[in-house]
């Protein structure tokens, strides 16, 4: 394979070329989307009434004079409510959130971010941006191969992609929950994420718990999703069976904990994602650049 | 206006639903998830039908599939497929002598490109858009396109290295 563009071009012309090939849209699908589509509608406006309820529920905690300890009695929407208002309160808007992610065959992660940087970590590699004055510099380390880039840019496409994703209007799925597209991955903006994983609806307080001693409010939720769609050329592609588990501080009301369990027939899948909201400290602060190792050596950035 | 949607989209799918679905495809870089795109910009062509149905509703289609899958419309990537870019990163032994289609390659380390260069790349070089149209369909300017294709190829000729070096390494070591 050459580095000639224009071999390169012929060569991906090629490949997706056979990529689509033989690719039909097969028939009857309209009725199907529509039918899907007012599902959608449907999930929208109980969403909708949902997210009311909530506002309600804040409003009549606020008129009632309010209460700073959890209640055995809290209902979703109250629980809901405050956790949505920590991600975004100005008391937690400059702390240091570093989550660790575990999956399967060992898969791990972690993440340190905050407003102006993110920096991933995870099996062998180094990934993070930060603000640098009016640019942003995202730096790479390549711990197997022992390389690292640097790239100044005052567009970085590492910082669009984190906050294109409070942009994005969800993808919604059959139930309506835009969640339902999977598990996050190691880059997941994960204020965003859990504001999504809420307003869908589809979590209940389940009871109370103590993880490391701190008193926690669980929230689950279970769902049965297909990966396969409407469209599908392969009918009968198995069913998943999700179910959700966000431990929230029953005080704080921040995310403690949020765990998968995704089954397909025998396959199970679990993975889990403990957060810590760090205060800003100089230490803290430091974990969200990246330290090039001595004896690495510089690539170009890609 | 339900009836005259519903007759529209019925159209709009049997006339160009086989190439909407190939765009999809190349655009997702995979044929299931081609599937989840086109589906994805349907219910919202179907939402948007009142909107759109006197403009161009196919336009409005291939904009939305542009634009969704430049945003990362997924969003959240599998364990699974995670693990399987992991494994691909370090092919096991076995597997790093296997015979490896270029053209099949190539698509696979396409789809470890951003999704916005991803998108630059599919429009520009599968469908032969020109800067200017893949510009006005992904909402950005004609220098946007230019430079988004450049560090595209740049990142494909790199990916293309690394993953022969790794290969070419793996059987080094084996042998």
């Amino acid at each position: 394979m050459n580095d000639t563009p224009t071999e390169l071009e012929e060569l991906l012309r090629d490949g997706l070329d056979r990529l689509t090939c033989g690719a039909r849209l097969r028939e009857g699908v309209a009725p199907l989307i529509r039918r899907r589509a007012h599902r959608v509608q449907r999930a929208r406006y109980a969403a909708g009434a949902g997210a009311a309820a909530v506002i309600t529920a804040a409003a009549l905690t606020v008129t009632a004079g309010g209460t700073s300890s959890p209640q055995p009695t809290q209902g979703e929407a109250y629980v809901i409510s405050h956790v949505t208002s920590a991600l975004t309160a100005p008391a937690y808007a400059h702390d240091v959130l570093h989550t660790v992610s575990i999956g399967p065959v060992g898969w791990h992660s972690q993440t340190w971010s905050d407003q102006d940087a993110a920096r991933v970590q995870q099996q062998g590699m180094d990934l993070g941006s930060h603000r640098s004055g009016r640019q942003y510099v995202d730096e790479f380390v390549g711990y197997r191969s022992k390389t690292w880039w640097q790239f100044s840019t005052s567009d970085s496409q590492f910082v669009q992609m984190l906050s294109a994703i409070s942009e994005l209007e969800p993808v919604q799925s059959l139930s309506g929950c835009s969640h339902q597209q999977g598990s996050p991955s190691a880059n997941t903006n994960w204020r965003f994420y859990i504001r999504d994983l809420l307003s869908c609806g589809a979590f209940k307080v389940t009871g109370h718990a103590h993880v490391d001693g701190t008193a926690v409010l669980v929230l689950t939720a279970s769902t049965r999703l297909t990966k396969s769609t409407v469209l599908a050329t392969r009918p009968g592609e198995p069913h998943h069976a999700l179910s959700e588990t966000l431990l929230v501080n029953a005080t704080s009301y921040l995310p403690v904990r949020l765990s998968w369990n995704e089954a397909t027939g025998a396959h199970q899948v679990l993975a889990s994602t403990d957060f810590h909201w760090l205060r800003p400290t100089v230490t803290n602060l430091a974990s969200l650049t990246i330290t090039i190792p001595p004896g690495f050596h510089r690539v170009s950035h890609p | 206006v339900r009836a005259d949607r519903d007759d529209g989209l019925e159209r709009l799918l049997a006339e160009r639903g086989d190439q909407l679905i190939r765009a999809a495809i190349a655009l997702a870089g995979s044929r299931s998830e081609g599937e989840e795109l086109l589906q994805a910009g349907l219910e919202r062509l179907v939402r948007n039908w009142r909107r759109v149905k006197d403009d161009d509703p196919e336009g409005y289609l291939r904009r939305t599939l542009c634009n969704l899958a430049a945003d990362d419309w997924r969003r959240r990537v599998r364990w699974g497929r995670k693990l399987h870019l992991l494994r691909d990163d370090n092919p096991a032994p076995g597997e790093a002598t296997a015979v490896v289609d270029q053209r099949d390659q190539l698509i696979r380390l396409l789809r470890q490109l951003p999704p916005r260069q991803r998108a630059v790349i599919v429009l520009r070089y599968w469908e032969q858009r020109s800067e200017a149209e893949v510009a006005e369909l992904l909402g950005c300017t004609e220098g946007t396109v230019k430079s988004t294709a450049s560090r595209g190829l740049h990142k494909l000729r790199e990916l293309v290295e690394t993953s022969r070096t790794t290969h070419a390494n793996l059987v080094e070591d084996k042998s």
